[in-house]
């Protein structure tokens, strides 16, 4: 029997039994559906946890830390070095994009400021750290000023407004006895008497969450200055300044007794950003490294965050560095992979539950088929009589269960999606704003439908293989003598 | 053209067994038109199924068309069941959800060869058996007389040397059951071809050219015979 001519009697014996293929293909469209459905919910799940909240794509890399008697104690083996020759070897693993370092500061500083928001000011300690300011530059639209080092400005481009070239051929702003003498946004430096740009800084949009979702309602029952803290947004903070002092704080001074002050100004929010402390363009950091702790502490980086092409090369790449390199990564990656992990989980067990929906409706296939070929034993032992092999037989049951799978799958496929779009639809309209809120749960990929399609299938053959078999074997001569 | 030697065939065992052909040793020539009469249970259709390999169950041996079938696998019986036999049955046996032209068709779907134009080729034979015409209709829409010519046309699909009939007007008035007949004899006397036909009315039988008596699974006569005109008979009113 050719294949075109199984197709015809495929199509004859449906159009024949319309009414047993509709009740047999629901739980195929009910099972695909859930499929799909908790398929595609768990991968727009993972893309949203993994790419928003933990940024998988980037790895953290610092130097790994050798557990010694219980402490953690960093590089105290002159194990590999963070700096520029490493940022190089990181930069040709395959599927990285971007590598950039990362600089914290080697001593104690403070910031002093608040007084426009909070009524007064305030000391705190300055946890800062520094990143190429390139890579900002896109997702910071119209700053304050610029994220960039104003203090290393090359003569040769030309130097900005209120600056003129100084030695070095670099750019400096001009001598001043007030603010009142320099270009705004320049403030003059007390101590130096000259014009100079406030130091842009980042801030972590958590920082914010977590002030706004947690120390700011808890203070607020506190006595004094600190239960009335106001809840922040972002738009209100940024070019808030702070004056901040390198080299001193309440916890300790620089070993080198070197105090640096300088005006800080908040110019935006990004995720790029040191999660408790301020980020700068990693110049300055680099100057007041070498400046208050020597040479040494500015050619050496805190960490690389290196950048992924894509998130299926983040595992390799992580390998890499890991193994081959014998860094080590930031606690973030093991939590995203806790996250992930966790989400595959209930993504399977949701699955399951579809799998489970599938292997009911083969047994409803199954009891149906039977009833149907019992209905249709004599045109099955007629066929036998005109010439089919019992092989044929099984062939046309079990062509009949793939157009039911086909059929069946399809009709799932379109259930699911439409229901995900309508539980977006429900997301978008009745739900509120919760922080890294998607625009969609979903993520539908191409082998997922023809992953649902394979499964339809799979289980209505495994619900026709038994009537097949049965079918296969009926005994033509005595249905069609009537007995 | 079939031969059939010493077969015997049993249902059951034990004190439940029945032996349905006792023994049956026959012979038919190519172009033959024989007709098989015995009372219900006498094993008719038994012996029918034998020689069309419907029934591969029974002892002794089996030849058609030179070839034997007893022990041919399911496969090779299947292609000589499509290819050089022809069945008619006393149901009919119609595939209601199909038109006439498509039932004529059927055989086409399991022929080894492609049939160049099936649909042409079955209206082309339901003309052939008197029903120009009806090849869109149901065979629901049809009277049994023209449902039992839809199953010759479907018996002569495949262009078979070998009619086996059981009891084809069984389900038939008289008349009708005459009309099926004439069909037969102008495929054996026209088209040459071999008809073994089951029956228990003796007036049908009475048209074939040589008839075999079966009783409890044993031939008891067989006989040449002048075939009646039963269309003559049936004017004069004679019963059988
Ligand atoms: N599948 C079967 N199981 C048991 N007995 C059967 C079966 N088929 C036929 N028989 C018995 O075999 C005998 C012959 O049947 P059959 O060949 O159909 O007779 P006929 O066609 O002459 O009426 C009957 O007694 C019938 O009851
Ligand atoms: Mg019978």
């Amino acid at each position: 029997m050719s294949f075109g001519r199984l197709i015809q009697l495929v199509l004859q014996s449906i159009r024949r039994n319309r009414r047993d293929f509709i009740l047999s293909s629901i739980g195929i469209v009910i099972g695909i559906g859930t499929l799909l459905f908790f398929t595609a919910l768990g991968a727009g799940v993972q893309t949203t946890v993994l790419e928003d909240v933990f940024v998988v794509r980037q790895l953290e890399v610092v130097k790994p830390s050798y557990d010694v008697a219980g402490f953690q104690t960093g590089g105290l083996f002159g194990g590999p070095k963070l700096n520029d020759r490493t940022a190089d070897i990181f930069r040709d693993i395959e599927g990285v994009r971007t590598v950039f370092p990362k600089m914290k500061l080697t001593f104690p500083s403070s910031v002093k400021g608040g007084k426009a928001l909070l009524g007064k000011d305030m000391w705190a300690e300055l946890i800062a750290d520094g990143i190429p300011p390139e890579l900002v530059q896109e997702e910071l639209t119209e700053p304050v000023i610029e994220f960039k080092d104003w203090e290393s400005i090359p003569c040769d481009a030309g130097c900005p407004d209120g600056m003129s070239c100084g030695s070095d051929n670099v750019c400096t702003g001009r001598s001043c006895g007030s603010d009142a003498d320099c270009a705004s946004p320049q403030y003059c430096h007390q101590e130096e008497k000259i014009c100079l740009m406030p130091i842009p800084a980042l801030v972590a949009p958590a920082l914010l969450e977590i002030y706004n979702g947690s120390v700011q309602t808890a203070m607020a029952g506190a006595k004094g200055m600190v239960g009335n803290l106001p809840k922040l947004s972002q738009k209100a903070l940024i070019g808030f300044e702070g004056e901040a002092v390198f080299g001193r704080s309440y916890l300790g001074r620089s070993k080198s007794d070197k105090q640096i002050s300088r005006r800080v100004k908040l110019v935006g929010f990004s995720d790029k950003a040191i999660n408790l402390g301020l980020t700068m363009p990693i110049g300055y950091i680099k100057r007041l490294n070498a400046e208050v702790s020597g040479q040494a502490s500015a050619e050496e980086y805190h960490s690389i965050v290196v950048e992924a092409k894509s998130n299926d090369a983040v595992a390799m790449i992580a390998q890499t560095i890991v193994d081959e390199q014998g860094f080590a990564l930031s606690s973030k990656y093991e939590n995203a992979q806790r996250a992930g992990l966790l989400i595959l989980l209930l993504t399977l067990i949701f699955n399951l539950v579809s799998l489970i929906f599938l292997a009911i409706a083969a047994i409803n296939i199954m009891h149906t088929f039977l009833m149907v070929i019992l209905e249709r034993r004599r045109e099955l032992a007629l066929m036998r009589a005109v010439g089919a092999t019992p092989n044929n037989i099984r062939m046309l049951v079990l062509g009949e269960a793939t157009a039911l799978g086909l059929i069946g799958g399809t009709l799932g496929i379109m259930v699911g999606y439409a229901v995900s779009k309508f539980v977006d639809y429900l997301l978008a309209t009745q739900v509120g704003a919760f922080p890294y809120k998607p625009e969609t749960l979903f993520s539908f990929e191409p082998w997922m439908v023809a992953g649902c399609l394979g499964v339809a299938l799979l289980f209505c053959w495994i619900g026709a293989l038994l009537p097949a078999f049965r079918a296969s074997r009926m005994e033509p001569a005595a249905i069609l003598a009537g007995r | 053209m079939i031969s059939v030697s010493k077969v015997s065939k049993t249902y059951g065992d034990g004190d439940a067994q029945t032996r349905v052909l006792k023994n049956v040793s026959l012979e038919i020539e190519a172009g033959e038109f024989v007709a098989i009469i015995g009372t219900s249970g006498s094993g008719k259709t038994t012996l029918l199924n034998v020689v069309g390999g419907l029934d591969r169950e029974f002892t002794g041996d089996v030849s058609v068309n030179g070839a034997k079938i007893s022990g041919l696998p399911e496969a090779k019986l299947a292609e000589m069941r499509n290819t050089q036999i022809g069945f008619v049955f006393q149901q009919f046996n119609l595939l209601d959800h199909l038109t006439a032209a498509e039932n004529v068709a059927l055989p086409s779907f399991f022929s080894p060869k492609e049939t160049a134009d099936a649909e042409r080729r079955a209206v082309e034979l339901l003309e052939r058996v008197g029903l120009s015409g009806r090849s869109e209709s149901n065979p629901t829409q049809l009277s049994g007389g023209q449902k039992q010519r839809v199953a010759i046309a479907r018996s002569l699909f495949c262009n078979p040397q070998l009619l086996l009939c059981d009891e084809p007007t069984g389900s038939l008035d008289r008349n009708t059951g005459v009309e099926i007949l004439n069909i037969f004899r102008k495929l054996n006397e026209d088209d040459g071809l071999t008809l073994i036909m089951v029956t228990h009315e003796e007036h049908i039988a009475r048209m074939a050219r040589r008839i075999i008596r079966f009783e409890d699974g044993e031939i008891v006569s067989d006989k040449a015979n002048k075939p009646s005109d039963p269309s003559r008979r049936l004017q004069l009113g004679e019963e059988e």
